[in-house]
This record gives C-alpha cells, structure tokens and sequence, in this order.
C-alpha cells in the first residue's frame, strides 16, 4: 500500500484540478464511498471511512496535487487499519457501537441485480478487487501500478484474471440487461 | 459433467455485457447513495471538525439553470397529470403517460436537491422519452377500435401530448447534461447551490 502523503504520483486520471473543496466534496463523495464498498466494506463504514478521508485531505487540500487518487489511497489504507483493529479486538457480548441505518436504507434503494453485481465484485481475491476498485473509477492500469506500488505487469495481470472471474460471476446472474 | 455444471452454473458474459451490468450498477449505487447522503451535514461537520465555517449557498448561475429545468419538467409533469386524469382510465396509454410523470417526478426532485448522479439524470431520460414514445405508439389515433367521437378526440390530445413530450425532452437533454460536469460519472449540480 502506497503511503498516505505520497500524492506526487503523476496520475492522468484526475480531472479535477482546481476544484474548490465544498464543489469536489460534492462531486466525488458518492464515488468515493462506492469505491470503498467495492473493496468490500458495508455501506456504514465506507460512508465513514470516506468522511474521514475527507476530513484528513480538509486542511491539506491546497498542497493535494491528485485528490481523486489521494483520497482513495487515504480510504483503502484506513479499511486496512480499521480490518486490523478489528481482527486484535476480542468478542464479547458487547453491541456494535456503529449504526447499519444507512446499510439499511441503502439495501431499500438497490436493485437485486446491482446487489448480485456487488456481490460478485467483492467476492474477487482481494488484490483483483483492489485493481477493479481502482479501473472502474477510470484509472489505467499504469496509473494504478503507480498508485499501489506494483509492476505495471502485475496490475495487468490482476485485472485480466479479475474481468475474466466477472464475466464468469455475472454470468451465473443473468444476461437480462437493459 | 463438467459441460452439465457449467451449464446450470450459467456461460460467461462477454465483456460488453459485464460492462453494462457493472455500469448499470454502479449507477444505481450511486443515485442510490444520493438519497441516503447528507452532503450538506457531512460537509459541515468537517469544516465544524477544523474549526471553520462551511462555505455560504452560493445564488449562482448554475442554480438559476437548475431552477429553469425543473420548471420546464414540472409544466410537462402537470400536462401529464391533467391528460392522465381526464382521460378514459381504461386506456392502456394512460398507464405509460403516469409513469412518465412518475419518473420526470424524480428527476426534477433529484436535480432539485443537488442529490442525482449524471448517469441516474440520464437513465431517467431515457426511460420518460421510451414510455412517451410506447404511449404514443399506443394512443395512436388510427389504432382505435370503434368509438364515439369524443373518445376519439381525446385519444388524439394524448398522442399529440405523448409526440410533444417526447419532443421535449429530446430538446431538454443537452440543457440536463449541462447540469453536470462531463469530466466524471458524478453529480456535478454542487451541493448548498
């Protein structure tokens, strides 16, 4: 995993040089937080790790040279952290302090089949999801070796084994498409 | 054996096919997290959270463009309601002309409150212009069986209605799509405006 404050990497993919923060906050929390569940998070936590990641980028946002990138190095290096802490805590009998509300309404708002094809995405080995994350939000593949510290090669390789895993997937689903 | 299981597994899609289910998905997602987001809350707790105050609504341009939009959809909306009120409840067209209303509902609701991701905007659209056009196929005036003259008459009002809207909103797709920024698949209508 790239560090947090390694956010000089050329990446072509950001258009959205110049934004002022409320704008880019507005335009890209929705596809940050459905990054954040493709890497398999429930709605709940990456609603939350994409407020924090925006919340660390706040004070920081005039020296950000690549936001979209940043922000989801950020968010994919806190999922890690928070599956960490988790896997260290011990159970008990304790309730989950975190609220599912929006899990809950959320599930209301989606189709079965975009349910199926998320499923389906996070059912990926983690490194082809991480990739899939990263090209369904338009980043190349050279630019996502860049950000993950990978060889180009390596990155290509994934999401090939990855497309080829979906189509098998989603096959299973149904061709029923509009 | 392995041919059986591989068909009661399902074949492969091909990778336009995957395309389309994933896009199709990540756009329902999307508009989905649109109505479960509080952009303008969450953006205040993070100016909150750095001691500042979150920026001022901004009465710009870009509103006045929503505002004109909206209107337009909310006077085709009325039309609709009216012609689907008065005209004869058992006419199969009338169904499709209350889904387009239902569906123009949304989108005007969603571009109202800045909470519509460019891909849901269109797909609505889409889906207002292929009701209008299946409610005109239908209502059209040759079609009709045998019928009084007034019947008649109003069947023809609904094609013309149903052939108007569509035109319409053919009309309004470049001025929606100006609602957003083509640089992303993201709502780019900016929250607070």
């Amino acid at each position: 995993v790239a560090a947090d404050n390694a956010w000089g990497s050329a990446v072509a993919s950001e258009t959205v040089a110049n934004m002022d923060f409320p704008e880019f906050f507005a335009r890209e929390r929705k596809p940050l937080v459905r990054f954040v569940m493709s890497l398999g998070a429930d709605p709940d936590l990456a609603a939350d790790i994409a407020q924090t990641a925006f919340e660390r980028a706040f004070p920081l946002w005039a020296t950000i040279q690549y936001p979209r990138a940043w922000l989801r190095r950020v968010s994919h290096n806190e999922l890690i952290r928070l599956s960490r802490t988790a896997a260290r805590e011990t159970l008990t009998d304790a309730p989950p302090d975190r609220s599912a509300a929006m899990s809950a309404a959320l599930a209301v708002e989606l189709r079965a089949q975009t349910r199926d094809v998320l499923t389906a995405l996070i059912s990926l080995p983690p490194k082809q999801r991480l990739v899939m994350a990263w090209a369904y939000d338009g980043f190349s593949d050279g630019e996502i070796a860049l950000e993950l510290g990978d060889s180009p090669a390596a990155v290509r390789q994934n999401h090939s084994k990855a497309r080829k895993k979906l189509r098998r997937a989603l096959g299973s689903i149904g061709r029923d498409v509009q | 054996v392995k041919r059986q299981l591989s068909d009661f597994i399902g074949s492969p899609v091909t990778d336009a096919e995957a395309d389309t289910m994933i896009q199709a998905a990540r756009a329902n997602l999307a508009g989905a997290l649109g109505t479960v987001l509080d952009d303008d809350a969450d953006l205040a707790r993070i100016y909150a959270r750095h001691g500042q105050q979150p920026p001022a609504p901004a009465a710009a341009a870009a509103g006045g463009q929503v505002e004109a939009v909206c209107d337009r959809l909310a006077m085709l909306e009325a039309a609709l309601a009216t012609a689907a009120e008065q005209g004869p409840a058992s006419l199969f067209g009338i169904a499709y002309l209350k889904t387009v209303r239902r569906i123009l509902f949304e989108l005007r609701t969603g571009l109202l409150n800045r909470k519509l991701a460019e891909e849901e905007a269109l797909r609505l659209l889409s889906s207002a212009r292929h009701n209008l056009r299946e409610a005109a196929r239908i209502l059209h005036p040759q079609q009709g069986p045998a019928m009084t003259e007034a019947v008649r008459g109003q069947i023809s009002e609904l094609h013309g209605l149903a052939n108007d809207g569509t035109a319409q909103l053919e009309a309004m797709h470049h001025e929606v799509m100006r609602l957003f920024d083509h640089s992303g698949d993201t709502a780019l209508i900016p929250a607070g405006r």
